[in-house]
């Protein structure tokens, strides 16, 4: 079938009534055309506006901060190096508690006996200088 | 179109100062703090709060007294000691920061007169580092530096 035929037939069933192609067209390009001028919420997202320029920059900002928060810090780890021998140094990051930890092991209990900063010619009897939290080695 | 502007400014703004947040102060604290189970002593001073939680995640005891404490300024480069007890203290170096490179610490640990242990140790906000002294009595000394 041609496309006169096909043409000459649908006038026949279907007749074009007087301003149909008007009216369509208008009711064509209405459609066509909303979106730019009823200017939706999101119009803006897909045409370059000061509105988009500045939302686009606020978020550039914003992207370092998160990922300060979110990504975790980019903390370099304490360093632990044993000096004696018998004593080992650990270091380590401990998540629970939010902090840096070096673990020495192997190390003597402290005492309350005198230690070498003790004068050796101690005069008995001379005044005692009371010490803090009743521990003799703190100063 | 005025009011994003301004609300732009005013983010921007804030931003930087976000940015900048997580680096170090130019100051450390440095405390030496007795962990122990038993009653600490009426008048002692306890650890605030939120570092008692992570000392007690870490170390597990009950109370922690504040022996002694000490603030060292970063900017000056040079040693600087902190000597809470005749039998175990504690040397920091703060060393000349590099631009644009985070500064670092040198530390060294002394036992009885002698070193024990050194090592590093990069100061940051709200990221306490501690270290683990000896026991003493019933509990045990621990050193807690952190970022002011």
């Amino acid at each position: 079938m041609h496309d006169s035929e096909l043409k000459k037939l649908l006038l026949e069933t279907c007749p074009v009534r007087p301003g149909q192609e008007g009216r369509a067209w208008t009711a064509l390009q209405a459609q066509l055309y909303r979106p730019q001028q009823a200017r939706s919420g999101w119009g803006w997202l897909f045409y370059p506006t000061w509105r988009g320029l500045a939302v686009a920059a606020v978020v550039l900002a914003l992207i370092p901060i998160a990922g300060n928060f979110i990504g975790g810090r980019p903390v370099a780890l304490a360093t632990a190096d044993s000096q004696s021998p018998g004593v080992y140094a650990t270091a380590f990051y401990s998540r629970s508690a939010q902090a840096q930890v070096v673990w020495l092991n192997g190390m003597e209990p402290a005492t309350d006996k005198p230690t070498y900063l003790d004068p050796t010619t101690d005069v008995s009897g001379s005044a005692e200088t009371p010490q803090p939290a009743g521990y003799p080695n703190s100063l | 179109m005025r009011i994003s502007l301004r609300f732009l400014a005013l983010l921007l703004a804030f931003s930087g100062l976000g940015i900048g947040a997580g680096f170090a102060g130019e100051k450390v604290w440095v405390g030496l703090y007795m962990a122990e189970n038993g009653p600490p002593p009426p008048n002692a001073v306890l650890a605030p709060e939120s570092l008692h939680r992570s000392l007690r995640e870490v170390f597990g005891f009950k109370h922690y007294e504040l022996i002694k404490a000490q603030e060292i300024e970063l900017r000056n480069e040079w040693e600087q000691w902190f000597v809470p007890r005749r039998d175990f203290f504690i040397r920091l170096e703060p060393l000349r920061r590099q631009p644009g490179q985070p500064r670092f610490i040198n530390y060294e640990i002394y036992k009885d007169g002698f070193i024990v242990a050194k090592g590093q140790y990069e100061p940051w906000d709200g990221m306490p580092l501690f270290i683990n002294g000896p026991d003493f009595h019933q509990g045990r000394l621990i050193f807690v530096l952190d970022a002011r």
